[in-house]
């Protein structure tokens, strides 16, 4: 019997062991072909020449591999692919992959994380034809043509947290749906997103900037477009198309500062400029979610200029961009009201001396100078003076001018009244009764209160 | 400078003013004094036809009644005195005296004389606002007979 459990405890000893040498990543020292799934590490710096192919060719589904910030470059520059994968459900992460014709190439649920791709010759990142793609933390600089290109029928893929410089396309999105783009940068390049037909692409919480054209719209249709910062292109927004049968994308909340923030080429057709209005803080401050923001670089934009008559942080009138094409909450800049208020109480106690029961006596000619420009409200409150003696025995008369009211103190706060934005002397009065209590030194505390 | 346009929207953006409220907290104080208010609903007693060397006589109608009685409001003790003109006592009638909270319970009676002296002294610990009965017994001595009359004196007197 206890042979037979030192057995089993060595079978399941080596059986933990074996297991555990099949978990450890396999490195890679050279260009190579994956044809099994596991976890693969980069152990060093590629630099290669490759023509046609890939150096690193992904074959089978479910491979990790972590470049562990180790770079693949490709010696003869312009061509073949640094990172190709074929499988489904790859990650591929922390990978720098330069001067390849195509840098990175993914398949169906692939996730990219955490590279950079550059000096690339036709696209950074390239993904064709599949679906589930989530592009993450990842920069591309100065390749040649395209960024990040989605292209022929890509869905439900996401970009988050890119940043893309130079280059003529920072992404582009060719005959694609259902992409989302968030929290990413675009600059420096001819054109800093690309929609070509496809649609259902969300850019939000972007930043697009300096670049020919910011988002260059071709036939794309039920695109969302918001909190987004599109400035300083030469174009914020183009749109070009041949056909007016487009379904128009809805556009709010973005802060454009263009020299010509929206152009439309050929075909003009509706599109969506503003979400209803609604409280939240708008993408200049404002206190209200509506349209965007119209500037220009010269200060002169529509909303540079616009009037805010009720300071609620949208133009008094609708901005017209183009037939059907009509901001009809357009955000100009948030300018606060610049209230003042200020309160002096020329007292803080008052004694009524030697009272008897059954008697009303009067305390009057303290004040309050209100200095304002703004509405405000008195609220009144106090404690009782005792059991037998209630709060609501002492009354407070505001008297100035024509106006006077006298109402009772309470335990819990009323409100006393409000007032105009005036400037005002407020003469407090006030009045006590006092019923049959014993005889004794009564105090409280009453609270008198100026709010805005 | 390229980006001077966009920088300024963002910082006024920021400049939001927080608008403030002034509240004045103020002490209320008072000296509540002694008070006493009485207020006497009878001004006749009244013994009808009394027989000489008669003692004790209840006046008509009986104090026990309660009709003798006077309406209070104080917040401090007090004490009450009486004296009687002398017209009683220099005619050999002799007048009793007492206050009670209860008409049905005779008070502590005092024989009044021509000089106030104190009856009654209250203890009070809190307010009150009541009725306090007042109760007279009448002594008749060997006089003439005829028909007698005194003016009697009761002062309230806060502590």
């Amino acid at each position: 019997m206890k042979k037979t459990g030192i057995c089993l405890g060595l079978v399941l000893f080596f059986f933990l062991l074996a297991a555990r040498v099949g978990l450890a990543a396999t490195p890679i020292t050279n260009c190579t072909t994956i044809t099994s799934s596991g976890e693969y590490y980069l152990a060093n710096d590629i630099v290669s020449a490759f023509d046609w192919d890939a150096c690193i060719l992904i074959q089978a589904d479910d491979v990790v591999l972590d470049c562990m910030g180790h770079k693949v470059q490709n010696l003869n520059t312009s061509q073949g692919y640094g990172i190709f994968s074929s499988g489904i459900n790859a990650t591929i992460k922390s990978c720098i992959v330069k001067d390849c014709q195509y840098g990175i190439i993914l398949g169906i649920n692939n996730t990219l994380l955490n590279c950079t791709v550059s000096g690339n010759d036709a696209a950074g990142i390239f993904v064709h034809s599949v679906y589930g793609v989530v592009i993450k933390d990842c920069i591309s600089l100065n390749n040649r043509d395209i960024g990040a290109q989605l292209s022929t029928n890509v869905k439900n893929a996401t970009i988050l947290n890119f940043v893309s410089s130079g280059g003529n396309i920072g992404i582009s999105l060719e005959n694609s749906n259902n992409i989302t783009i968030k929290n990413s940068v675009l600059s420096d390049t001819g054109i800093g997103i690309e929609l070509y037909m496809g649609g259902n692409i969300t850019i939000e919480n972007s930043t697009i900037i300096n670049n020919g054209n910011g988002i260059y719209l071709d036939e794309s249709n039920s695109n969302t477009i918001k909190n987004s910062i599109i400035a300083l292109n030469e174009h914020g927004i183009y749109f070009f198309s041949a056909v007016e049968n487009i379904v128009g994308s809805i556009i709010y909340n973005n802060l454009f500062n263009n020299t010509n923030n929206v152009y439309f080429d050929e075909a003009v057709y509706p599109n969506s400029w503003n979400a209803t209005k609604q409280v939240g803080t708008s993408i200049v401050g404002g206190p209200y979610i509506g349209g965007n923001y119209w500037g220009k670089p010269d200060g002169t934009g529509y909303s540079d200029t616009c009037t805010d008559s009720n300071l609620d942080g949208i133009c008094d009138s609708p901005y017209a961009l183009a037939t059907d094409n009509i901001d009809y909450l357009p955000l100009t800049t948030y300018k606060p009201p610049t209230y003042y208020f200020e309160v002096t109480f020329n007292y803080n106690s008052i004694d009524f001396g030697n009272v008897q029961p059954y008697n009303t006596y009067t305390v009057d000619g303290l004040y309050a100078n209100i200095s304002t420009n703004t509405e405000y409200s008195v609220y009144i409150n106090g404690t009782d003076f005792s059991l037998d003696w209630t709060i609501d025995n002492l009354n407070l008369t505001i008297y100035h001018d024509t106006y006077s009211l006298t109402k009772p103190f309470s335990t819990s706060e009323v409100l006393f009244d409000s007032f105009p934005a005036l400037n005002a002397t407020h003469y407090h009065k006030y009045t006590l009764y006092v019923p049959l209590v014993p005889v004794g030194n009564y105090s409280t505390a009453v609270v008198i209160d100026y709010r805005v | 400078m390229k980006y001077a346009p966009l920088l300024s929207l963002l910082i006024l953006a920021l400049g939001l003013v927080a608008v403030p409220a002034y509240s004045d907290t103020v002490t209320v104080s008072a000296t509540v004094s002694p008070y006493i208010s009485v207020t006497f609903n009878y001004n006749a007693v009244d013994f009808g036809t009394v027989t000489v060397g008669s003692t004790d006589n209840h006046p008509t109608p009986d104090y026990t009644t309660g009709v003798y009685n006077v309406s209070i409001d104080t917040n401090t003790n007090y004490t009450v005195s009486a004296y009687e003109s002398g017209d009683f006592t220099s005619n050999g009638l002799t007048l009793d005296f007492a206050v009670s909270s209860n008409p049905t319970v005779d008070g502590t009676f005092y024989t009044l004389g021509t000089s106030s002296q104190t009856v009654y002294t209250s203890s009070l610990t809190e307010t009150f606002e009541g009725t306090e009965y007042h109760q007279y017994l009448l002594d008749v001595g060997d006089i003439p007979t005829g028909s007698y009359s005194t003016t009697v004196y009761i002062t309230y007197s806060a502590v």
